[in-house]
C-alpha cells in the first residue's frame, strides 16, 4: 500500500460519493411548512458539508462486493441523516460551541429547536431505508434496517457511556473500558454499519458480517482516537473548538491515560477540574490539562495507540476484502486506513 | 519436499497460546503434569521481526534489551480483540433471547462464528501476525518510532554483508500480566539473511544443550513448495546461548515454513520455528 496514493484516491472517491449522497438526501428533505423553525433547520447540518466517510463507505463496499451505486445510495443517503440527526443531540449534550466551522444549532436556534430538529432528521432517515425495498427486496431491505436498529442502540448506548462516565466524574477507567465506550459511539454508525450494510447489499443478503464488525471496529477506533488527537493538535481548519473535547471533560484516550500516569496529588487535582461542569471550569485548568497530557507523553502514547489498530484494521481488512477481485473501491477501502490516520 | 511425516499442531480451541514445548510433545500417559494446549501456561519464547532491508546480516549478535514496544502493541492488540470479540457474543445472546428464528435462519444475518469470534482462541500466529502488521504500518508513519524500534531490534549488530536481509537479536518477552510461568533463561539468538521481509518465531524448551541442536529444515504444507534447508546451529562464544543462522533464498516463496528443533543425537524435540516470509 502506497502512501502517495492515498492521497489521490480517497479524497477523490470521498468528493465523488459524497456529492451523490448529498443530491440524493436532498430528495429526501422536506419542503413543506413549517420550514423557519423546523425544515430549515432540519437540512441545516446535512448541507454544511463534511468528510461523507460513512456513505463513502457503505456505497464502496457494495460496489466492491459488485452492487451499483443506485443500489446504495438510498442507504448511504440514510447514514449520513442519522448521522447528522446525532451530532445535532451530541452537540447540545456535549454543550459543544462549533461544528463544521460554524455555531451549533442549538447555539444560534436554542436547545428545544435544535432538539426537535433533531429528532426530526432521525425520523427523515427512515424513509429512504424504507424505499430500499423497492430497488434490493423487501428482505434485504429488512435486513439492513435491522442492522441499523442494533446500530441507533449501540449508539445511544456508547453515548450513554461516555456521558455517565463524565455525569459521575469517572476517571479510573482503562483502554479497553475507552474502546467497549467507542465501539458503541463511534465505530457502530462511522463504519460497522456502513461496511455490513454495504455488503448485505453488495451480496444481496448473504454476507458473513462478522469481519465487517471486526474491520469496521478497528478503523472507527482508530478514527476515533485521530479525531480525539485533532482535537488537541489541529488548527482552525478542523471544524470544532481546540482543547473543546478538555472543556467538555470528554474521556479520551489521552485523558485516560493521564488519569494513570498521575501522581496521587495531581490525580486529586484532575478529579477536582474535572468535577466542574464546562460553564464552571476554568482556563488555567484546561491548560494544566493539556500541560500534563504532554508531561506524560500521552498524546504520543495515543498516536501509538491508533497506528496499532490501523495495523490490525489493515489486517482484518484483509480477511474482509482478500477474496474480492481488485477494483478502485476496493483500494479506496484500504486506503481509508491510512487516511483516517494521516488526516488533519 | 522431504517425505518425513512432519508433526503438525491442531489449532487448539484455548483461551491462549501455547507455550510450553516440553509438556506438549510428552505423551500423556507420561506426562505428569495436565497438558498445556488449553493452559495458559508460557514457556520460553524468542520473536523477532526482520525488516528485510538490505544491510549486511551480522553473524555475530548481541543481547538486548526486551522489546517494550512490541509488548505494548500487543497488550493493545489482545485488549482490542477481546472487545470486538465480547460484543459479537453479545449480539448472538441478544438474537437468541427474541428467539428470531427467520433472523437466525437467514443467510448471513448471524453466520458461524469464525476463527476469533468468540473471542478465544487467538493462537500465537495470529497475534504475531497482528503485531508485525501493526508494527510495519506503524514503522511506514512514525519515523521516529521506527529510529526507536529497529534500534532495539538490531542493537549492537557488527558485520555486514552485501545483498543480505537484516538480522537482528530475538526480544525475550516477559511473561503477561497475570500468567504464573517461568521467565525464560537464555533465549536463542538468531541471524537471518534475507532480502525479503521475514517474520522468525522460535520455541525452545529451557535448558537445552547448545551444542546438540538440529533441524531438518523448514516446509511449507503447499505442495511443491520449497524446503528452506540452509539452517545451522551453533553456540555464541560470547554467552554461550544457542544460535541458529537461517539463509532465505531470493527466490523463495511467499508463505509460511515450519520446522522441528531437535536434539542431534536423540532427536528428541526441542523446539520449533516458525517463519513467514511477508513478501
Amino acid at each position: 500500500m502506497s502512501t502517495t496514493a492515498t492521497s489521490a484516491l480517497v479524497p477523490e472517491i470521498l468528493n465523488e460519493y459524497g456529492a451523490l449522497t448529498r443530491a440524493k438526501l436532498r430528495e429526501y428533505m422536506p419542503t413543506c411548512e413549517p420550514r423557519r423553525h423546523l425544515y430549515d433547520l432540519v437540512s441545516d447540518y446535512p448541507l454544511r458539508g463534511g468528510k461523507m466517510m460513512r456513505p463513502s463507505l457503505c456505497i464502496a463496499t457494495a460496489r466492491a462486493f459488485g452492487a451499483s451505486v443506485d443500489d446504495a445510495l438510498d442507504t448511504a443517503a440514510a447514514i449520513e441523516l442519522l448521522h447528522n440527526a446525532l451530532l445535532i443531540h451530541d452537540d447540545i449534550e456535549d454543550g459543544s460551541e462549533q461544528r463544521r466551522g460554524r455555531p451549533t444549532l442549538h447555539v444560534e436556534h436554542g436547545i428545544p429547536l435544535a432538539l426537535n430538529a433533531g429528532d426530526t432528521l432521525a425520523l427523515v432517515a427512515l424513509r429512504p431505508l424504507i424505499v430500499n425495498r423497492n430497488r434490493l427486496g423487501g428482505e434485504v431491505a429488512m435486513k439492513i434496517m435491522e442492522e441499523s436498529e442494533r446500530m441507533a442502540l449501540a449508539s445511544a448506548e456508547g453515548q450513554a457511556l461516555e456521558l455517565g462516565w463524565r455525569k459521575d466524574n469517572v476517571l479510573d477507567l482503562d483502554e479497553a473500558d475507552y474502546l467497549r465506550m467507542v465501539l458503541k459511539k463511534t465505530c457502530w454508525l462511522a463504519t460497522i454499519f456502513p461496511l455490513r450494510a454495504g455488503a448485505l447489499i453488495g451480496t444481496r443478503g448473504a454476507a458473513d458480517l462478522d469481519s465487517f464488525m471486526r474491520f469496521g471496529f478497528f478503523l472507527g477506533a482508530t478514527f476515533q482516537i485521530q479525531d480525539d488527537l485533532l482535537n488537541l493538535v489541529a488548527d482552525r481548519k478542523y471544524g470544532k473548538e481546540r482543547d473543546g473535547d478538555l472543556w467538555e471533560g470528554k474521556r479520551t484516550l489521552m485523558l485516560i491515560r493521564l488519569f494513570r500516569e498521575l501522581p496521587p496529588a495531581d490525580r486529586d487535582r484532575m478529579t477536582t477540574i474535572m468535577l466542574a461542569n464546562r460553564t464552571e471550569r476554568m482556563a488555567e485548568d484546561v491548560a494544566w490539562i493539556r500541560a500534563q497530557m504532554d508531561r506524560h507523553g500521552c498524546i504520543d502514547y495515543a498516536r501509538r495507540h491508533a497506528h496499532w489498530l490501523a495495523g490490525v484494521a489493515l489486517h482484518e481488512y484483509s480477511v474482509a476484502f482478500s477474496r474480492l477481485p481488485d477494483s478502485r473501491d476496493k483500494r479506496f477501502i484500504e486506503q481509508m486506513v491510512t487516511w483516517v490516520v494521516e488526516r488533519n | 519436499m522431504s517425505d518425513r511425516p512432519r508433526i503438525r499442531r491442531e489449532d487448539p480451541d484455548r483461551a491462549a497460546p501455547v507455550r510450553d514445548w516440553a509438556n506438549l510433545f510428552r505423551s500423556a500417559a507420561s506426562s505428569s503434569t495436565p497438558s498445556t494446549i488449553g493452559s495458559v501456561k508460557r514457556g520460553p519464547m524468542d520473536e523477532m521481526t526482520v525488516a528485510g532491508a538490505a544491510n549486511g546480516p551480522a553473524w555475530a549478535s548481541n543481547p538486548t534489551e526486551p522489546g517494550s514496544i512490541s509488548e505494548e502493541a500487543q497488550i493493545a492488540i489482545e485488549n482490542a480483540y477481546r472487545v470486538v470479540d465480547e460484543h459479537l457474543q453479545e449480539g448472538r445472546r441478544a438474537a437468541h433471547s427474541r428467539r428470531d428464528d427467520a433472523r437466525m435462519s437467514a443467510p448471513g444475518a448471524f453466520p458461524a462464528a469464525s476463527a476469533n469470534a468468540a473471542g478465544i482462541g487467538l493462537t500465537a500466529e495470529n497475534i504475531q501476525a497482528m503485531v508485525a502488521e501493526s508494527l510495519r504500518f506503524y514503522s511506514t508513519l512514525a519515523p521516529l518510532w521506527t529510529t526507536v524500534f529497529n534500534s532495539i531490534a538490531t542493537a549492537a549488530t557488527a558485520a555486514s554483508a552485501p545483498d543480505a536481509g537484516l538480522a537482528a537479536a530475538p526480544l525475550a518477552r516477559p511473561p503477561m500480566p497475570g500468567n504464573t510461568t517461568t521467565m525464560v533463561a537464555e533465549p536463542i539468538i538468531v541471524e537471518l539473511a534475507s532480502t525479503r521481509m521475514t517474520r522468525v518465531t522460535i520455541d525452545l524448551v529451557p535448558n537445552v544443550n547448545p551444542t546438540k541442536l538440529a533441524t531438518s529444515g523448514l516446509h511449507s504444507i503447499v505442495p511443491d513448495c520449497p524446503s528452506i534447508k540452509d539452517l545451522t546451529f551453533i553456540v555464541d562464544s560470547h554467552s554461550n546461548r544457542p544460535v541458529v543462522r537461517i539463509r532465505v533464498p531470493d527466490d523463495q516463496p511467499v508463505g509460511s515454513y515450519n520446522g522441528v528443533i531437535v536434539d542431534a543425537a536423540s532427536g528428541d524435540p526441542r523446539g520449533t520455528i516458525a517463519l513467514r516470509i511477508e513478501s
